[in-house]
């Protein structure tokens, strides 16, 4: 087998010989990248698919997560290339090990909205990290050109196209990156990518039913505890959702059934103690926003931001669940989310079926 | 003299007869158009009707928001009300063509006149519904934003920015349509300062400290406050 | 003249068991003066519409003396007839028109209330207190009384006292200001009040719909509703049209828990019918919820009742869609489902027809009217939904609901021939609902039309007696969304299947106990597969039903 190789960019007036993957990691320099791995690295990871087949490789590496992150461990690129080059895969995900108030839209929404559509449990479907066969990138040539990676349906087209998937565990713990942008900003670029992708491939996940692990490679996950563990305080997550009780209701009114409503209206009356957002009402609050998104019930920016107040009521009700628990509990409990989602994907599927007002 | 009053009778009513006679041909040409109107209108409003109702219009437009037209006008649809405006659209317009078959200095000015200002009035027309839209699009905007910022005033800045711009379209439309000249300027002038003094006074004095202490969040904390223990991403 | 033992129309006492009642404002039905309002004249030129559709009883709405300000609620004369509506001959010629055709007739005794036009009323603010044209009313120096009696109309009134300037006094009132309450502690009220009744059923009418009845009494520290005087007060009219007619009814409007509704009944020496008014909300919440359990629990809620009485079914009528009888959480429910609009509301209930509750859609209609008619009672069907009629949720208080019947896509609907601003109100016209569309005209020539499947649903109830007097039993299928019930007399068993969801179903019956039965679907007469001793499958359409006879197999 090959060695993947280095090469500067500086002597690319010479043509590039094939190699066995590329790396792209936006946030490191070669230097950065450590032996004993070789490996062509692109900078820019916008041109990757293209590089792919222009330079034969058996696929790429994406590495996405900050420096900070990457520089740890020196095995990274061993973990992501083993699954694609020795063991066929086509999509290596990153599976991190994290805390249990970290990535909490992922816990909330991407992991169990996409582990209910496509039927796959892939815990981190938006990760920054992962490493993609040159089969996949002929798929998302064809299907999706002009797509990129950190940007693409990459999963969806892994899925589509019955290839191979997997999770990996890259040997770093996960690290959000530092981007000044306001939550409502954030939860419209997790979900507005997600709920277009619903459009794109209805045939596809509504075919799908109860969800399979896959297989996973690297070290078990583990949920990290901080160093001194502290009270939770969710007093400004519930006022927050008071306050877009307040004031959103009629919005919300627009997209939501009338029994979403009525949980919305019980939520409002609870005490910061006694606050806990029912995992049922949370699934069919979401996916009564992916049908309204679908339906365009209001311009898709304002739906999606409207969102925020509902996504703090839900992190306010899981933080008093889970502060104290032990990991174990964290578990099962995210567990219990997803089989919620699971469980009420024929809600989803009928009403995107058949629209209709008059839904219970 | 009796002949001479007799003599004056008839050449004012030989006057008369021959204006009316020299009209005569005119309004048969302007009945003749207002038939052709009301028949093109009529199947126009047909062929209207048949695509708005293919296209789903008045679904469409309750969708956008001007499901509130029926407070205006409770017992008509979007479609039907296009379609009564189209309709009359085309019978008015066919009474100025008429009009204009009748050749006399006062219709033809009057029909000039009406057809110099037609574009100004669809203008204001445009202008208008333009700024309803615009208006209730960025104020659920700006309400949305507002509470998830956690700004207490919220609902207040979306009302605010609301009549803002229904405000200025209608100040637009009315330029447009050269109503009222510099009083109607001075009036919205004085009413759109109004609205925005009232806005500032409302969040600057009755919200001080909320204020001060929202714009401290905002310059001190770019990521929201409640990252210091829940990491959304 | 007091007809001693004067017999009704119908030669059976036990008529209303059997009744099909139809619901009409007299002044809403049709016009024959063109005046623009409807009239009994009018009325009678449509009583052949009405036999045809096959409703067994007219129940017409207050067409007494009024200023109106209740759409004649408010009476200002217990006998005679609104000039508006005809005289009092043309009743008695409606009367008998409708008699000759099989049809009984019910008419409204508000006993609770009159207008403050009445001369009861006059006389009384200018009597002095303690005398006996005083004391026909409830009247108190301060407003204090009565502390605990809750406000009936929410949105108007702010007290149930009013101080009337004249009197120097306050008056009680449960409902408008202009209402005031007779007081039934005096015994020339009821004297009066069963001297009114006997004018009317010695007219020949069949039928008398009492309004209001629970607040007839008040008494300080109580809800001042459903008092024990009020059922003493109920036995003596009971008593008193039992003594002079024969085969004629009482009908209670009592909005209470059926528990409380029971009382009226007595022991069958009360009212012969009662509304069961907490029912209908909750069928209209299992529609929309998908789910049968609110109407199976207030079944259950509901006690036995005397053989010879009945309970009164309905899905609309011409009041708002009451949720007085609905706990917080379901009333929310139902604002939420049924009224996004908030000018859909009124009081505590939501102001709008069969039709544009439930989008229009045809087969939710049939399906919510084929638990009308095979629920145990007798239905009552509100004037204009048998064609599906629409409402005007711009007409003030309950006027949305009380528009112009829609005979033809002529002029005001072809209701009447007066120009459009006299008409009473206007007509529906917009592109849904509107009359042009939207006709009983257009819809007999159409075969598939509600109307027709109103008629031949109603024709089909007739066939069976179990409807009416049958008992009723609810098969619990884990399926939540279908409503399976059995209804059976000695001689006739009927099984119900209904479909509450919008997308197809699957059930599987308990049907152990008809083992060796066949279901024969009623309408086509079709065979089902005979029962066995395994759960009886059955698939039921978007919001289907079904009515089995069960037979033994042929």
């Amino acid at each position: 087998m090959a060695q993947p190789s280095i090469v500067s960019e500086a002597a690319s007036s010479a043509p590039l010989a094939p190699v066995e993957m590329l790396v792209a990691a936006p946030n490191l320099t070669p230097e950065e990248i450590r032996a004993p791995a070789h490996l062509d690295f692109v900078h820019s990871p916008d041109n990757l698919l293209e590089e792919i087949q222009t330079r034969q490789a058996r696929g790429a590496i994406v590495l996405g997560s900050p420096a900070s992150a990457l520089s740890g461990s020196p095995s990274i690129i061993a973990n992501f290339t083993h699954p694609i080059l020795e063991q066929g895969f086509d999509l290596a995900i990153g599976r991190y090990s994290e805390g249990r108030f970290d990535g909490l839209i992922n816990k909330a929404l991407v992991y169990p909205l996409t582990r209910a559509l496509y039927g796959l449990q892939i815990h981190y479907p938006s990760a920054l990290d992962f490493s993609f066969s040159s089969k996949l990138a002929d798929v998302l040539t064809v299907n999706a050109p002009g797509s990129t990676p950190l940007r693409g349906p990459f999963l969806s087209a892994a899925v589509a196209a019955g290839l191979r998937i997997c999770e990996v565990n890259p040997g770093f713990a996960r690290e959000a990156p530092k981007e000044a942008r306001d939550l409502s900003s954030l939860l419209a670029d997790a979900l507005g990518p997600l709920f277009a992708d619903m459009e794109r491939n209805a045939s596809l996940w509504q075919r799908s039913r109860a969800s399979q692990p896959v297989p996973q490679f690297g070290a078990a996950v583990e949920l990290i505890e901080p160093e001194q563990p502290s009270d939770v305080d969710i007093s400004k997550l519930v006022d927050a959702f008071a306050r877009g009780y307040k004031d959103l209701f009629e919005v919300w009114a627009q997209v939501l059934s009338p029994r979403t409503l009525l949980d919305l209206k019980k939520l409002a009356r609870l005490a910061p103690t006694d606050f806990r957002f029912p995992d049922e009402s949370w699934t069919r609050l979401v996916y009564e926003f992916a049908l309204g998104h679908r339906q365009r019930l209001m311009s898709r920016e304002h739906l999606l931001r409207s969102l925020t107040p509902l996504y703090l009521a839900w992190v306010a009700s899981y933080a008093l669940e889970v502060h104290e628990a032990s990991s174990d509990v964290v578990d099962r409990r995210l567990e219990r989310l997803c089989l919620t989602f699971e469980a009420g994907k024929p809600y989803l599927v009928s009403r995107w079926r058949w629209p209709d007002r008059f839904n219970p | 003299m009796w002949d001479e009053i007799q003599h004056a009778l008839n050449q004012s009513a030989m006057r008369v007869l021959t204006g009316a006679a020299s009209i005569l041909p005119g309004l048969l040409a302007l009945v003749i158009v207002l038939l052709f109107s009301f028949g093109a209108a009529a199947f126009l409003c047909w062929l209207l009707r048949r695509s708005l109702q293919g296209i789903d219009f008045d679904s469409r437009m309750a969708r956008w928001g001007l499901a509130g037209m029926s407070n205006v006008a409770p017992s008509y649809s979007p479609t039907q009300l296009v379609m009564r405006v189209v309709f009359w659209s085309i019978i008015g317009l066919g009474f100025l063509l008429g009009a204009a078959a009748l050749d006399t200095p006062l219709t033809t000015q009057m029909v000039r006149q009406t057809f110099e200002f037609l574009p100004n009035l669809l203008a204001a027309i445009a202008l208008l519904i333009a700024g309803n839209l615009l208006a209730r699009f960025l104020s659920r905007g700006a309400l949305i934003g507002g509470v998830n910022m956690n700004v207490p005033y919220a609902r207040l800045l979306s009302v605010g920015i609301k009549w803002l711009v229904l405000v200025l379209a209608a100040a637009m439309a009315l330029d447009h349509l050269g109503i009222g000249g510099k009083i109607v300027d001075l009036a919205f002038a004085i009413l759109f300062g109004g609205i925005v003094l009232a806005l500032a006074l409302a969040v600057g004095l009755g919200s001080k400290d909320l204020v001060s202490r929202s714009l401290e969040r905002q310059t001190s904390r770019v990521i929201d406050e409640h990252e210091e223990q829940f990491r959304h991403v | 003249m007091t007809g001693f033992n004067k017999v009704g129309s119908s030669r059976d006492p036990l008529w209303y068991k059997d009744a099909v009642i139809y619901e009409l404002h007299v002044k809403a039905f049709y016009d024959a003066n063109h005046d623009g309002i409807g009239d009994f004249p009018g009325l009678l030129e449509k009583l052949d519409y009405l036999q045809d559709l096959g409703v067994t009883c007219l129940w017409l709405l207050p067409f007494f003396p009024s200023p109106l300000k209740d759409d004649g609620y408010d009476i200002s004369d217990y006998t005679s007839v609104h000039p508006s509506y005809g005289t009092l001959d043309d009743f008695q010629a409606f009367l008998n028109a409708a008699h000759s055709r099989d049809m009984q007739v019910m008419v409204e005794l508000v006993v609770n209330h009159t207008s403050d036009q009445h001369p009861w009323f006059q006389a009384a603010r200018l009597a002095p207190p303690g005398s006996p044209e005083r004391n026909f009313y409830v009247w108190s120096d301060t407003d204090r009384k009565y502390r605990d009696a809750r406000i009936i109309f929410t949105d108007t009134e702010k007290s149930n006292w009013t101080w009337d300037p004249d009197a120097k006094a306050y008056y009680w009132h449960r409902f408008f200001s202009h209402q005031p309450d007779l007081n039934y502690d005096n015994p020339a009220v009821l004297a009066e009040i069963i001297r009114v009744m006997r004018f009317w059923l010695d007219m020949g009418v069949d039928g008398l719909r009492l309004d209001a009845i629970p607040y007839l009494v008040e008494r300080d520290g109580t809800n001042c509703e459903n008092l024990p005087e009020t059922h003493v007060i109920l036995k003596q009219i009971r008593a008193a049209m039992d003594s002079g007619f024969q085969n004629r009814m009482i009908l209670a409007e009592a909005n209470q828990l059926p528990s409380d509704v029971r009382p009226y009944f007595g022991d069958s020496d009360e009212c012969h019918m009662a509304f069961h008014f907490p029912l209908m909300p909750r069928i209209f919440m299992a529609l929309r919820s998908e789910n049968r359990q609110p109407i199976v629990e207030i079944m259950r809620q509901t006690p036995e009742i005397p053989e010879a009485c009945q309970w009164g079914l309905f899905l609309r009528n011409h009041d708002e869609l009451t949720l007085e009888m609905v706990n917080d959480e379901e009333r929310d429910y139902m604002y939420l489902a049924y009224s996004a609009d908030p000018r859909m509301r009124l009081n505590v209930g939501i102001r709008r027809r069969l039709a544009p509750l439930l989008d229009n859609n045809p087969r939710r209609i049939e399906l919510l009217n084929s638990l009308l008619f095979s629920f145990p009672g007798t239905p009552i069907i509100y004037y204009g939904d048998e064609i599906g009629m629409g409402d005007n949720i711009h007409l003030g208080d309950r006027n949305g609901v009380r528009t112009p019947m829609q005979w033809s896509a002529d002029r005001n609907a072809g209701f009447s021939t007066a120009a459009a601003d006299q008409l009473y109100s206007p007509v529906i016209a917009d592109p849904v609902y509107g009359y042009a569309a939207l006709n009983v005209e257009a819809q007999l020539e159409h075969s598939s039309s509600l109307l027709h499947w109103t008629r031949n649903m109603i024709g089909l109830r007739k066939l069976f007696r179990v409807f009416g007097r049958g008992s009723m039993d609810f098969l619990l299928p884990s399926n939540q969304k279908v409503l399976a019930y059995l209804r059976r007399t000695p001689t006739e068993q009927v099984l119900c299947v209904a479909n509450l969801s919008r997308f197809p179903q699957p059930v599987e019956l308990d049907l152990q106990a008809f083992a060796g039965m066949q279901p024969v679907e009623m309408m086509g007469y079709t065979e089902f597969p005979v029962i066995g001793q395994q759960p009886y499958p059955l698939t039921l359409g978007p919001y289907g039903y079904f009515w089995f006879e069960l037979q033994r197999p042929s």
